[in-house]
């Protein structure tokens, strides 16, 4: 699936980290976008026409409805979120609305509800509120979907063309019977 | 001079490998609770679920299958540092009762895994009340409780494998004593609840499936 510069890890080497395309893939940037920086504290609405990623701390609103919203891992937001898609890798204190999707990263916390024709959730991903899953409207239900850890490694030795991995759980000896 | 065979194998391969860090002990087990509570949902796309636990991807993509609503509410604090685990670390009754503006009397299911172990008497009646607010009359609840002397200082992670099958990862090695809910005790505080079928697993794990009673009144 993914070509090799040539240098094939041999058996003995430590496995690099597993690549980012086992994750839940990254949203289209609709070109350019702004940033608000670590240091950046803002109580108020932001809106705009173009891409946001938050690093900064934010309390009122974010309204890019056409755009997308990424809540950076230093991010924290008291704040209803609406975008194009959001993907949150931060915290948020707030409702998060999509008109395409919502990405709850591993690192993710969040406190509110959601409502998009798309979910993911990755595991580990802390999230306490309601999902609603008729946000897909007339086009039917939203897909959710979820990414782990071991989909991404089970990704990563698809690349290497060995075996698919396994779920990366073990049945124990001493499973539970009824 | 020979060698010992444990020598030369130790010569041979000097390389010591690091013991693997200790990770969540993850189980997995067959659910009949499940299988049972889930047979009395309705399947037109109405449902509406309360999780009581944590958000666990595995659950949200399962009930996404069937349900229109899922609320995860969290109700046990699982970092033990932060929690007064004497008291059980419940935080979260507020959350559950600002639903009630919205969702009274809406939710078709409740699943209540590992919540009643790591409450108070008085924070489980308080809890089931509110719970049995949010339900529908017909509304079903699968609970899973442990019935034994000693549990895990926090709760399990519960993982929906499918509608028979759960997994539960056990964060922490560490226990504390449990309280004594034999089934006259959980059926005492599902308040609002009537149980229909019950469980005994191994390992001192009950499980419990109970429909909201049509006539229950707040008190």
């Amino acid at each position: 699936m993914f070509k090799k510069d040539g240098s094939e890890a041999s058996p003995t080497q430590p496995r690099p980290a597993p690549p980012a395309a086992g994750r839940a893939p990254a949203p289209r940037r609709s070109g350019g976008g702004a940033t608000i920086g670590p240091s950046i504290k803002i109580k108020g609405d932001v809106s705009g026409d173009e891409d946001l990623l938050i690093q900064g701390r934010i309390e009122g609103k974010v309204k890019l409805a056409k755009h997308n919203v990424t809540i950076g891992s230093d991010g924290h937001v008291k704040a209803d979120v609406h975008g194009r898609t959001v993907v949150v890798e931060g915290q948020v204190e707030g409702d998060l609305h999509a008109k395409e999707q919502i990405i709850l990263r591993h690192t993710a916390r969040v406190e509110g509800s959601i409502a998009a024709p798309r979910v993911t959730l990755e595991d580990g991903a802390v999230f306490r509120g309601g999902i609603e899953m008729d946000a897909g409207g007339k086009e039917g239900k939203p897909v959710v979907g979820k990414k782990t850890d071991a989909d991404r490694e089970a990704g990563a030795k698809r690349d290497d063309g060995s075996e698919t991995g396994a779920a990366g759980e073990k049945e124990s000896g001493k499973s539970l019977q009824a | 001079m020979k060698l010992p065979w444990r020598s030369r194998v130790e010569t041979a391969s000097p390389e010591v490998i690091p013991p693997e860090p200790p990770g969540p002990v993850i189980d997995i087990y067959s659910s009949p609770g499940l299988e049972e509570a889930l047979r009395g949902v309705p399947d037109d796309g109405s449902c509406k679920v309360l999780d009581l636990g944590p958000s666990v991807a595995d659950n949200v993509e399962f009930v996404s299958s069937f349900a229109s609503y899922l609320q995860i509410i969290d109700a046990i604090d699982r970092n033990p540092s932060a929690s007064d685990l004497e008291g059980g670390g419940f935080g979260r009754l507020s959350a559950l009762q600002s639903l009630f503006g919205q969702h009274r009397r809406s939710f078709s299911l409740v699943l209540m895994w590992d919540v009643l172990n790591y409450l108070s008497i008085d924070q489980a009646e308080r809890l089931l009340q509110s719970v049995a607010e949010l339900c529908l009359p017909s509304a079903r609840l699968h609970a899973i409780v442990f019935a034994t002397d000693m549990m895990a200082a926090v709760p399990n992670r519960y993982r929906i494998l499918d509608n028979a099958r759960l997994a539960y990862e056990s964060a922490t090695t560490e226990l504390r004593g449990a309280p004594n809910l034999v089934p006259a005790a959980v059926q005492k505080l599902l308040k609002g609840f009537r149980v229909e079928h019950s469980f005994v697993l191994q390992h001192g794990v009950h499980e419990y499936v109970a429909s909201r009673k049509r006539w229950y009144v707040k008190e």
